[in-house]
Order: structure tokens, then sequence, then C-alpha cells
């Protein structure tokens, strides 16, 4: 073999047993410093003690995150997916689809702690809204938002386009086009994509901050109160410094232990529809 | 004989580049007109036309007039005009479903709801195909477990519910084998008492099988138009003689 063939193989092979050892570690690394703090009463309770985190458990900032990731899913995903729509099957013009597109990366590009500020300062104080899960839903949406369209653009983009074009010879209409062949085809997709945005939006801290997360509040009841969250709450434990190092751990292990279930539910997901949606 | 579609002066463009230029030619009721030339000439678009559906293409522009029955189909819904003119493509492109739900698909959007229709109308389609009886056990299986022949005839029983007046082939047997080919051959023929068939095709001898009429496109340009027994005993122009005899395609 030619030494420049070899030398990328190598390279490759590196690069790959580097990747896989550091994020093996990093999750090891996590889940063994929090194993021991992880109980029953720690993830059911809701925390106590004199200094934040030094008793009781995480139970409010586990629901509090799925709250703030659910609204963002919400309210990120419809608007992202119908973008995508709009971008393969409706917009002829490819000015205006430049033109989205650039819009999207620039979201895309916003700092997420700008985000944050933007929702502050429109949302809980010119809008009265309060801190509280929909102004910063609305923030981790924003964040979410290019994320998913990105991957739902690119899945109907690789649908076949003789597909879509036989509903259309049909005489069938756009809009019946969407809903009955080419969201059903790629709904493993989409779903997976919408899971792995969420998971973004559940592990991000700088939205939520002035927002709607909060460093110690019962389960939540509307959208319109403010919660604890699962990355604040964390934050909150280290910047306390070593007193609640273990409890900052055990939510860590909790953090990635819901992250990494949905990425594996997601992955499941896309490849079993995918598998029923097979064209051949 | 009084033509159910006209043609006049059709050209059509990608991103400005013309692919057809001025084609003017006739498509005759319960007849099969075979549209032959070598890859590349433009029959694929010629056909797309017909239906409206190269307008859902970015960067294509269509000019001329095509008149279905007299009306002009620019100033007709697109999808009445498509529903009209129906098409079936190059690879059979079933919808991920069953071999039911694939033929009920179109019927439920028209609002045929009623089960006993929906039956009616599957059954007597798919055996206007010749697919009824191999498939008539197992209608609930997904269309993609079918032979790629039996895909693309149930591809055509689907563009058949719809009762279009025109259907339009796009080289519908050059992803089958012989065998495949001929079954959809012989039912083409058939069809023919009931509808309006153009077939694209770059197999001359299945032209010289089907036809009633044969349209040679060479560069974009509509050479020759004739009655199929004319063009193929006695071709008028010089590519049209050596596109038959093989001399390219």
């Amino acid at each position: 073999m030619h030494w420049q063939a070899r030398l990328t193989k190598y390279w490759a092979y590196l690069s790959m047993g580097l990747v896989t050892a550091i994020i093996l570690f990093l999750f090891g690394y996590v889940f063994y410093r929090g194993a021991d703090t992880i109980s029953w009463e720690f993830l059911t309770q809701a925390p106590s003690g004199a200094v934040l985190g030094e008793e009781g458990g995480i139970w409010p900032a586990i629901v509090g995150s799925i709250c703030f990731t659910a609204t963002a899913i919400v309210l990120g995903s419809i608007p992202a997916i119908a973008t995508a729509l709009y971008m393969v099957f409706y917009c002829k013009n490819r000015r205006i689809k430049g033109l989205i597109r650039m819009v999207v990366q620039c979201i895309s590009g916003i700092p997420s702690i700008v985000l944050g500020l933007f929702a502050y300062s429109f949302l809980v104080r010119d809008l009265a809204w309060g801190r509280c899960i929909l102004s910063s839903g609305v923030a981790l949406a924003i964040m979410i938002l290019p994320f998913i369209e990105v991957r739902a653009e690119k899945t109907f983009h690789e649908l076949p386009p003789q597909m879509v074009q036989s509903s259309y010879a049909l005489g069938c209409s756009r809009w019946y086009t969407v809903w009955n062949i080419i969201l059903p085809a790629c709904k493993g997709e989409l779903v997976s994509g919408i899971i792995l945005g969420g998971c973004y939006a559940m592990g991000a801290t700088a939205p939520m901050i002035f927002t709607g997360a909060v460093a110690y509040a019962s389960v939540p009841k509307s959208l319109m109160e403010p919660a604890m969250a699962l990355p604040m709450h964390l934050y909150l434990l280290l910047a306390q410094g070593t007193t609640s190092m273990d409890t900052a751990y055990g939510t860590a292990f909790v953090m990635m232990a819901l992250i990494l279930l949905s990425n594996l539910l997601a992955t499941i997901y896309a490849r079993r529809s995918q598998k029923k949606w097979k064209v051949s | 004989m009084e033509s159910i579609m006209t043609l006049d002066r059709v050209g059509a463009s990608y991103d400005g580049k013309p692919a057809l230029e001025d084609i003017s030619m006739e498509i005759f009721p319960h007849s099969i007109t075979a549209i032959i030339g070598p890859s590349g000439c433009g029959k694929s678009t010629l056909l797309r036309c017909m239906n409206g559906l190269l307008k859902e293409e970015s960067g294509a522009a269509v000019s001329g007039n095509i008149l279905l029955k007299g009306q002009d189909i620019v100033k007709m819904e697109p999808e009445e005009v498509r529903r009209r003119v129906g098409l079936v493509f190059q690879t059979p492109s079933p919808f991920p479903f069953s071999i039911y739900k694939n033929m009920t698909y179109a019927l439920r959007y028209y609002g045929v709801k009623d089960k006993k229709e929906l039956d009616r109308q599957v059954k007597e389609k798919l055996q206007m195909a010749g697919l009824y009886d191999e498939v008539a056990q197992e209608l609930d299986k997904s269309a993609h477990k079918l032979s790629g022949g039996q895909q693309q005839r149930l591809c055509i029983a689907r563009a058949l519910t719809v009762e279009p007046e025109i259907l339009l082939l796009d080289e519908p047997c050059s992803a089958l084998d012989v065998k495949s080919s001929s079954v959809i051959e012989k039912m083409l023929t058939q069809l023919k008492e009931k509808y309006t068939i153009v077939i694209v095709t770059h197999n001359i001898a299945q032209a010289r099988r089907i036809s009633d009429h044969v349209a040679f496109l060479f560069g974009g340009k509509l050479i020759e138009f004739a009655p199929a027994k004319q063009i193929f005993s006695q071709p008028k122009e010089e590519e049209t003689k050596a596109f038959l005899e093989g001399i390219y395609g």
C-alpha cells in the first residue's frame, strides 16, 4: 500500500479510537462518580437542607427539565418542519430559498446566552410573562429550530421524488400529499430529529438562567410558573464548591442518562420506521 | 378523426436552456401514440408538459399552447389537468402502503368513502391492468413486496382509478424484463379501447408492436409525426431513417 494511504488509514483508526475513548471515559467517569448518590430518594424527593442540594433529591428538577424540553419541542418543531416543507415542496424561487436558508443559519449562529437575554428582556419584562417555563421554552425553541429544520429538510430531500410526483400525477393536492405520503414516510427521521433537538434543549443552561429556571421550586403546575431544571441545578451545585460535589455528579448522571436514553429511543424508532417505509 | 389533445408550438426550458422547441402535434383518442428518439432528446420533458407536471420543477418553463379537448391546460386548475391526464413513471413507484391502499389513495382524495364502491373500483382497475388474479388474495400485502413488473402494473392500475382521459407512460418497461414488458404491452393494447395512451419509449420494436401514431423527437425538435405504419415503412426524414436503422440511439 502507498504510504499516504497507509497514513490516512492509521490516522482514521487513531481518531476513531481517541473519540470513542474520550466518550467512554467521560460517560464512565460521570456515572462512576454519580452512581453512589443515585437512590430512590434522590430521584423522587425535592432538595432540602441548609445548603442547596445537601440533602434531598432532584425530582422537581427532573420534572422541570422535561417541561422545558417539551415546551421547546412543541414550539420549535412545528415551525421547523413547516419551514422545511415549504423549502422542499412549495418554494420554487431560488432567491427566497437562499434567504430562508441564510436566516436559519443565522439563528443557529446566535449564542444561546443572547437568546436568554432576548427572552428575558422581551418576554419576561416587556410582555410581562414573568420568569416561567413558557419564556424559557420560547428561547429554547428558537435555539433548536434550525437544528430540526436542517434535519427535516434533508429527510424530505432524500424522499424518492417519483413517490411524491406520483401523488401529484393522480391530481392530488400538495396538502394531501404532505399529510398522506410525505409526513408518514419521513415520520421516523422527523421524530428522531425532534428528540435529538429535545436533548440539545435539555442540556442547555444559558437560555433559561434569566427566563424560567430557578434555584428552588416545587414541581411546576403550569407553563406560567418558573421551575427547576437539571443543567441549572448542576450549575448552582458546582458554583457552591466542594460541599455539593456528590449531588452535582448525581445530577449529571441523571441528565446524561436521560439524554442517552432519548438518543437511543430516537435511533431505534428511526430505524424501525425506516424499515417499514423502505422504498425498493 | 378529431384529436383529444393538441400541442401548438410547445417549447420547454430548464433554467433558460431550451429542452424542447416548437412542438406541434395531435393526440388522437383511443389510440396509442409512441414518442421515440435517442436519450436526452426531450421525450420525458414533452410528456411532463402534457400534464403540467413540468411546472412543478424549479427552473422549468413551458411555452406554447396545449389544448385538452379544446381547453387550454394553463387556464385549468393544475390538479384537474393531472387528474384528466394521468402519468406513470419509468421506475415503478408504488406508495409504501398495501396494494389496496395504493389503489384507494386517490379515490379517497376525491371523496369516495363507501367501502363497496372502493372495493369495486379496486377490483375493476386491477383487472384492467391484468393484476387482479395475481394479487386478489393478498390485497393487504405491502406493494413493495410485488415484483417489478407487478409494481408497474399496480402503478398503471392506480393511475386508472381517477379515470383519466389520457394516460401518459414514461418508458414504463425500461426497468422490466422481456416477459413483464410483453404483459404490459398486451395490457396497453386492451386499454386503448377505453383510454387514450401516450407512451415514451426508446425501444423501437416496442413502438412498432403497439403504437398507432409515432412522434420522432431529436435534439428537442419534432422531426416527424405520422401514423405508425407510414413512419416504419417510409420515413420521410433522413434523421428518422437513420434512427430507425439504429445509427444512433
